[in-house]
């Protein structure tokens, strides 16, 4: 999936502003980012639900919407998957395959029996947890060379959402594809996404490997003048005050080994910052934090 | 890694017509219902005209492809809702196949209400013959083939230029949601002025009786085929760009 400067207003917002990006084939990409951050009007254009204002995208080579290509490789997995209310979970499984080639009864049988679904049920009767599960199901068994998921854990307990990502990667393992997930919970998709694209406010804010999140910034915690002093010219990610005097500063991880050295016997203390925390950091709003709110009670 | 297929067109819609049969068989219970409650009516309905000498039943199935019309109106309207769309794009397709696909569907509905109609039709003699033994029937009582074939060809076209109609109105609400409104109000208004107005004056009544006074099968045939693809195409082209799963 490519896209250049790729627009998506609504009215006159944009909830995607001039996305340039490449998705690679074969890896599972982690669409990051806040609530109204354009996540899932990007996922809709790749889907070709969604017309673009202006730009240019393409996915496996074409234009995705409207393309009948596009949508017979791609499944697309979220909240608002809906089923014909006369089928039974069981029918609704049975003719996946008729618009799946590659879609896997047997696996989509037997995880709807591990996770205790009552196959003779209705999708519209299941619980909204159980309903997320289930159509997790039918977008992992369908094989799809492009597997989108929208947020897919939405009320889903916490067993169900590890045994989620445990699927997702055996699955994934076994038949490789092109995942792309989306998700605020970057903390629990940790070993599951192999690249990560964190946007904000409609555009690309970085895009990198995981392994690359894991040690793109670092933390130095240590007096105010001290830390202060060390961070000269260079972009600080967070800035916190934790206790008076002492500060909580969060930069890119580009520090030579002098330099390293130089820290720790400064008596600072140098802190690795998670993926997790790294994104939150970077689409933080410019308004002093929460707390900024109570600052004048 | 699984390779990029490509699926052909024609195999994309009719997947996607077995998948709408199969879901929408509901609709196709609820034509049987309405054409049974219709035969109950127009046996209950048969006129007697009693003389000194002989007494006339008349029998008429109108009352039949009058509510079949009624369903298939109903029915080319649902098959454009927000819901039925949500359905359609949770699988692969997109809106052409999704189109055609409803066309299908309507157009096997037609089918289905044209046979049942005149099977009905036929029904509806039966309790007549039983209940009126050793009468003389004349104009018709006996059905030929060839008279199946013709009710049922123009029960069809009566059911699919509803139908044309229902889905045409549909996609103009799919547009915009303000002609949920504007389509009964017309309708509503037209229906008043037909009451009101002489027969020569009214619109609705000369569209009406451009198609059923027509005398020959054929360009009847011919007639609400053509007004029913120009309802679909108009139908068609005015959403095929709208965005989905919005």
């Amino acid at each position: 999936m490519e896209s250049s400067e790729l627009k998506k207003r609504f009215g006159s917002k944009y909830a995607v502003g001039g996305m340039t990006v490449e998705i690679g084939e074969g890896r599972i990409t982690g669409l990051i980012g806040r609530n109204g951050a354009g996540k899932t009007t990007l996922l809709k254009l790749i889907a070709g639900y969604l017309k673009p204002t202006s730009g240019v995208l393409t996915v496996f080579g074409q234009v995705p919407f409207n393309s009948l290509q596009v949508s017979s490789n791609m499944i697309f997995v979220d909240e608002n998957m809906a089923f014909p209310a006369a089928f039974t979970l069981r029918e609704i499984l049975h003719e996946m395959p008729r618009f799946y080639k590659k879609f896997d009864l047997g696996l989509a049988e037997k995880l709807l029996d591990y996770h205790s679904f009552d196959e003779k049920q209705h999708h519209t009767r299941l619980s909204k947890g159980m309903r997320s599960t289930f159509n997790t199901i039918v977008g992992i068994s369908a094989h799809c060379p492009l597997t989108i998921f929208d947020e897919p854990t939405l009320g889903m307990d916490t067993s169900a959402r590890k045994d989620f990502y445990r699927t997702l990667l055996k699955d994934y393992i076994a038949c490789s594809r092109t995942v792309i997930l989306s998700s605020h919970l970057l903390g629990e998709l940790s070993g599951l996404l192999e690249d990560i694209l964190l946007i904000d406010a409609g555009r690309k804010v970085i895009h990198f490997t995981s392994d690359e999140a894991a040690s793109y910034a670092v933390a130095l915690r240590g007096k105010r003048e001290a830390v202060e002093a060390l961070v000269v010219g260079r972009q600080v990610l967070h800035r916190e005050e934790f206790a008076p005097g002492e500060m909580f500063l969060v930069v890119q991880n580009n520090f030579t080994q002098e330099e390293t050295v130089h820290i720790k016997e400064a008596g600072i203390e140098l802190l690795p910052v998670t993926a997790d925390d790294l994104c939150i950091y970077l689409t933080e709003k410019d308004k002093g934090g929460i707390d900024s709110v109570f600052s004048d009670k | 890694m699984f390779s990029v297929i490509n699926k052909p067109l024609p195999k994309a819609v009719l997947n996607q017509f077995i998948y709408k049969l199969k879901a929408n068989s509901g609709y196709f219970c609820g034509l049987i219902f309405v054409q049974i409650f219709a035969t109950w009516l127009s046996i209950g309905g048969a006129s007697e005209v009693a003389n000194f000498s002989f007494t006339l039943h008349t029998l008429s199935g109108l009352i039949i492809i009058i509510l079949s019309v009624a369903w298939a109106i109903f029915a080319g309207a649902a098959i454009t809702s927000q819901n039925h769309r949500k359905v359609s794009f949770t699988v692969a397709g997109n809106r052409l196949t999704n189109n055609l696909s409803d066309i299908v569907f309507i157009f096997f509905g037609c089918l289905f209400g044209g046979i049942t109609t005149s099977l009905l039709s036929v029904a509806l003699r039966v309790p007549i013959y039983f209940s009126q033994m050793g009468k003389v029937y004349i104009n018709g009582f006996y059905v030929t083939f060839a008279d199946f074939l013709r009710v049922a060809t123009v029960a069809m076209l009566c059911m699919l230029l509803a139908a044309s109609f229902g889905y045409f109105s549909g996609k103009l609400a799919q547009l915009n949601p303000i002609f949920i409104v504007i389509i009964p109000a017309v309708a509503v208004f037209l229906y008043a002025n037909m009451i009101n107005m002489s027969q020569a004056h009214n619109l609705f009544i000369e569209i009406w009786s451009y198609f059923i006074r027509e005398k020959s099968l054929c360009i009847f045939s011919i007639k609400c085929i053509v007004a029913a693809a120009v309802l679909f195409l108009i139908g068609n082209l005015i959403t095929n760009r709208l965005e989905v799963r919005k």
